[in-house]
C-alpha cells in the first residue's frame, strides 16, 4: 500500500507553488498554485494542495485547499483534508505578514478506535521575500474542535468494555512554531518548512517537530 | 480567547458532545470515581487493591509492571490461593484503578513508602510473605529488597519476572534494546503520533487514553501472542512518565545492599523478548547471592498471561524449594 503512495506521488505533477501559507501578500500572490509537500508532520507525509488568488467581497485573499495523507500509517481512514483562507495583516515592500484559517476534517483508525475530527487551523506567517528566495517565520494552533470515536473491538475487549460511542468536544490539537525557506528554481518554487511541534497540553508530540520539503507552481 | 473557547466548549456540550476528560466515558473510573471498587487507603492515597485466600494465610503480593500498568493482567496469579496462599494484588499508585496524582505530586520515596505500607497493611507480625514482580514489579520489588532487606524476617523471597533493570546504566541499555525493536517507518508509531492531532494529554483521563494506545500495541520486542493479548484496565499515564523521567533525573542503583539478602530468588523469563535478553537477566540475577534462572520456552514478556500453567509451574516449584508452605 505505501509503495503504491509513492508511485502515485511521483506520477502528481512535478510543478508545484505555495499553498494557502505562502509569503506572498494575496494581492501579490499568484493567480493559481498546485504544491506538493512530503515529509513529517505529525506522521510521515505526502500533501497536496492548491491555492487561488481571488477577491472576497472587495478583500484580495487566497483560498486553497490541501490533501495530507499518511504514508506510514496508510489505511482508508488516515487523512487530513483543509480548507483554508489566508488574508494580509501587515505589509511594506518584500516583507509580508499572513494569516490563514483552515477548517480542518481529519481521520484515523487504530487498535483503540477509529477517530473523525473537525478542527480549524489558524496559523500566522510572516517573513521577507528577495528576487528569488524567501525566508519566513510561522507559528500555528492546529484546534481539534469535535471528535466522534469509535472505540475498537479490541479496546472494548482488552481494556473497557463499556467505553462511549460518540462526539466528544474539545479534545486536544497541537500547537507549532518554525521557519520556511525558500528559492526560485526553474518554473517553480521549492521549500523548506521546519519547526517544533507540541500538543496543546503544552507537552512535546511523540516527535516534537515537523519537517517537510516542497515543491510549487504558479499560473 | 478563553472565553471563546470555554462558550464554544458549552456550546458543543449543549449539543451532546461527550467529555473526553469524564472517567467512565473513554476510561474506567477509578477508585476515587467508583466506590465500588475494592480499594486500601495508604499514605495518602487511595488504591485499587484485592486479595484472594484467608487473610491469615503466607502472603505472595503481586507486584505490576509499568510504571503505570496494572494487575489485570496478572490476576492468573490468583490460582495460587488454591495452594493455601493469601494473593494480594494492587496497583500502585497513580496506576490502573489507583487514585491519580499529578507529576509534581509524585516522588520515589512515596513509591518506596506505599509498598512498605500495603506490605504492613497484609501481614501481621510473624506473617511471611515472597513477592512476584513482573517487569517494573520486579525491579520494584528489588529496590524494596535493597533498601530494608528481609525486612525484619518478613521478606522469605521474590519471584522477579524480567526486570528491566537494577541500575540506571542497565535501564539505559534495556531501553535501547526496547527501542531497537521499534519501526520507525511502522504503522505503530505512526498510528501514535499522528493520534495527537485528535486528542492532548490535558488531564488523567485523555492521558491515560492516549497511552493505551501504546499499550494494546505493545512494544515489539515483548513478542505478545496476538492471538492471546494480555487485557489491562487503565494505564496510568503520568506516574509512568514522571518516575521515569526522575529516575532518568537523579539515576539509581538498587544493587547496593542486595549481596546482604540471604534468601533465595528466581528469575523467570520468556525466551521471546530480544529485550530482557538471557545475557542481561543473568547479569540482574547475578546481583542476588542465591538466584536461579529459568526460561520457558516460547513465550514473551507478558507470560504471565499468555502460559499462566508453566509460569505457576514454575512459581510452586520455587515455594517448594525456599519451603514457603501454604496454610491448607
Amino acid at each position: 500500500m505505501n509503495r503504491l503512495l509513492i508511485v502515485l506521488a511521483l506520477l502528481l505533477p512535478t510543478t508545484a507553488i505555495a499553498q494557502g501559507l505562502s509569503l506572498d501578500a494575496p494581492e501579490r500572490a499568484a493567480t493559481n498554485t498546485v504544491e506538493l509537500r512530503v515529509g513529517y508532520d505529525q506522521a510521515f507525509v505526502a500533501q497536496l494542495g492548491y491555492a487561488r488568488a481571488t477577491s472576497l467581497f472587495g478583500h484580495a485573499v487566497v483560498l486553497d485547499a490541501d490533501v495530507t495523507l499518511p504514508w506510514d500509517t496508510l489505511d482508508a481512514e488516515d487523512g487530513r483534508v483543509r480548507v483554508g483562507a489566508a488574508v494580509s495583516l501587515l505589509g511594506s515592500g518584500r516583507w509580508n505578514l499572513r494569516a490563514r484559517l483552515a477548517p480542518t476534517l481529519r481521520a484515523t483508525d487504530n487498535v483503540i478506535a477509529r477517530f473523525l475530527g473537525v478542527g480549524a487551523d489558524l496559523s500566522v506567517l510572516g517573513g521577507y521575500r528577495g528576487a528569488r528566495w524567501f525566508i519566513g517565520a510561522e507559528a500555528g494552533l492546529d484546534a481539534e474542535l469535535a471528535t466522534y470515536i469509535m472505540p475498537s473491538d479490541e479496546y472494548r475487549t482488552r481494556v473497557y468494555d463499556d467505553a462511549h460511542e460518540g462526539w466528544y468536544s474539545g479534545s486536544g490539537g497541537t500547537l507549532r512554531y518554525g521557519l520556511q525557506v525558500g528559492a526560485t528554481i526553474g518554473g517553480g518554487e521549492i521549500s523548506l518548512r521546519a519547526g517544533q511541534m507540541y500538543t496543546t497540553a503544552r507537552t512535546p508530540t511523540l516527535l516534537p517537530f515537523f519537517a517537510t520539503l516542497g515543491y510549487s507552481h504558479h499560473w | 480567547m478563553k472565553l471563546a473557547h470555554v462558550a464554544l466548549l458549552s456550546l458543543l456540550a449543549a449539543a451532546g458532545c461527550l467529555d473526553p476528560s469524564e472517567a467512565g466515558n473513554l476510561v474506567p473510573k477509578t477508585v476515587e470515581e467508583d466506590p465500588a471498587l475494592p480499594a486500601i487507603e495508604i499514605n495518602g492515597a487511595r488504591l485499587h487493591a484485592e486479595t484472594y485466600g484467608k487473610a491469615d494465610a503466607p502472603v505472595i503480593m503481586v507486584l505490576h509492571g509499568g510504571p503505570g500498568g496494572d494487575y489485570r493482567g496478572l490476576l492468573p496469579l490468583a490460582a495460587l490461593a488454591d495452594d493455601g496462599y493469601q494473593v494480594v494484588f494492587w496497583d500502585q499508585r497513580g496506576a490502573g484503578l489507583s487514585q491519580r496524582f499529578d507529576a509534581s505530586e509524585l516522588s520515589t520515596d512515596q513509591y518506596l513508602e506505599d509498598l512498605r505500607l500495603v506490605v504492613d497493611h497484609y501481614t501481621a507480625a510473624g506473617q511471611p510473605l515472597v513477592f512476584i514482580g513482573h517487569s517494573w514489579g520486579a525491579m520494584y520489588a528489588t529496590w524494596f529488597i535493597d533498601t530494608y532487606g528481609d525486612y525484619g524476617g518478613k521478606i522469605r523471597g521474590a519471584v522477579l519476572s524480567e526486570p528491566g533493570a537494577f541500575t540506571w546504566d542497565q535501564l539505559e541499555a534495556y531501553f535501547k534494546r526496547l527501542n531497537a525493536s521499534i519501526e520507525i517507518f511502522g504503522e505503530q508509531l505512526g498510528d501514535i503520533a499522528w493520534a495527537e492531532q485528535f486528542m492532548s494529554p490535558s488531564d488523567h483521563a485523555r492521558a491515560d487514553y492516549l497511552y493505551s494506545l501504546r499499550q494494546v500495541g505493545g512494544l515489539p520486542a515483548d513478542h505478545k501472542d496476538p492471538n492471546n493479548p494480555r487485557p489491562f484496565w487503565r494505564s496510568g499515564a503520568i506516574a509512568s512518565a514522571e518516575l521515569q523521567a526522575i529516575v532518568k533525573r537523579d539515576g539509581f542503583d538498587w544493587t547496593r545492599n542486595l549481596a546482604a539478602f540471604q534468601r533465595d530468588v528466581v528469575f523467570i523469563r520468556g525466551d521471546l523478548n530480544t529485550a530482557a535478553t538471557l545475557e542481561a537477566q543473568q547479569e540482574l540475577a547475578a546481583s542476588y547471592p542465591h538466584a536461579e534462572l529459568v526460561t520457558i520456552q516460547g513465550v514473551g514478556h507478558q507470560m504471565i498471561w499468555e502460559r499462566p500453567t508453566e509460569y505457576l509451574a514454575d512459581v510452586r516449584a520455587y515455594l517448594a524449594k525456599i519451603s514457603f508452605g501454604g496454610a491448607r
